[in-house]
């Protein structure tokens, strides 16, 4: 059985009117941008900069929307709020949000392939 | 040859401003500039736009950078002209009232449907520019007729009181 995808590209297919290069850059401007942002992310938590997390969190919203990520915005939304707390919960909430945006940007990267 | 209007879309996320770009450029023939902080589009603010994408939050790139509020109270104190749309992934209720408060035009929360309402926001901005004229020149219109029909009566009324005919005014 298939497991349940956590992306979904029917957005970026009515973004792009069915233009597969569009859609492929987009894709890896995603993938590229993803991961700069864990790895940012990752080190801010290190720091326990709590401010920057969410901002760069923040900004990885709308891409998740964008590329159909729904369960990855609860959790963004949920370390925006903590950043304004002692930011306790961010660690925990970066573990599952990292988890899905790595599972996502593995499905998105075979779909550029089968794109190309 | 009438000019091309110009568009600043400000944004630290590179792929929302590359994505909002392919949208409007396909449905409108305008310049667009991209800039990922505000302090950026302020630098180059004598380029004269005719509209302002402005994102809240710009300052994943660069920490110490400007939040949409404060780069909007600076382009209203030397360019109120500018219409400003905010594009914005901060859902607060609040901050979207502040911006309208200090002169954004509208408030656009970022999701899937983020770019058909900024198209539908440059629409109505481009049709309330166009209304905004037709009144104008309605008005002049108006005043031009009033003008005439006052210079009629006043004669009117002259060649009553002093007996002039308008068949026969008297020098003929």
């Amino acid at each position: 059985m298939e497991a349940t995808k956590v992306s979904d590209l029917t957005f970026l297919k009515q973004f792009s009117s069915g233009n597969t290069a569009m859609m492929k850059k987009l894709i890896n401007v995603f993938l590229n941008t993803a991961q700069d942002s864990i790895e940012k992310i990752e080190g801010f938590i290190n720091e326990k900069n709590w401010e920057r997390v969410g901002s760069i969190a923040h900004q990885l919203k709308p891409q998740c929307s964008y590329m159909g990520i729904k369960t990855a915005e609860p959790i963004i939304l949920q370390i925006e709020d903590a950043k304004n707390s002692d930011g306790s919960s961010i660690p925990v909430l970066f573990f599952s949000l990292k988890e899905i945006i790595q599972k996502a940007m593995a499905e998105l990267k075979e779909e550029t392939d089968k794109l190309a | 040859m009438a000019t091309l209007k110009k568009i600043f879309l400000v944004d630290d996320d590179h792929n929302n401003n590359e994505m909002l770009k392919m949208h409007l450029s396909s449905k409108f023939n305008l310049e667009i500039l991209t800039f990922s902080t505000g302090e950026d589009c302020l630098n180059n603010i004598d380029l004269n736009p005719d509209y302002i994408i402005l994102d809240y939050n710009l300052n994943s790139v660069k920490a110490e950078a400007a939040n949409g509020i404060d780069i909007l109270k600076k382009i209203k104190e030397t360019k109120p002209e500018i219409f400003v749309l905010f594009l914005s992934g901060q859902d607060k209720i609040e901050v979207a009232v502040d911006t309208i408060k200090y002169g954004a035009y509208d408030y656009v929360v970022k999701n899937q449907s983020s770019f058909l309402r900024i198209e539908n926001c440059l629409v109505n901005i481009h049709k309330n520019i166009r209304l905004q004229y037709l009144a104008k020149a309605y008005r002049f219109a108006t005043f031009i007729l009033g003008g005439i029909l006052l210079a009629i009566i006043i004669m009117a009324i002259l060649f009553k009181v002093f007996g002039i005919s308008a068949v026969n005014p008297g020098w003929v």
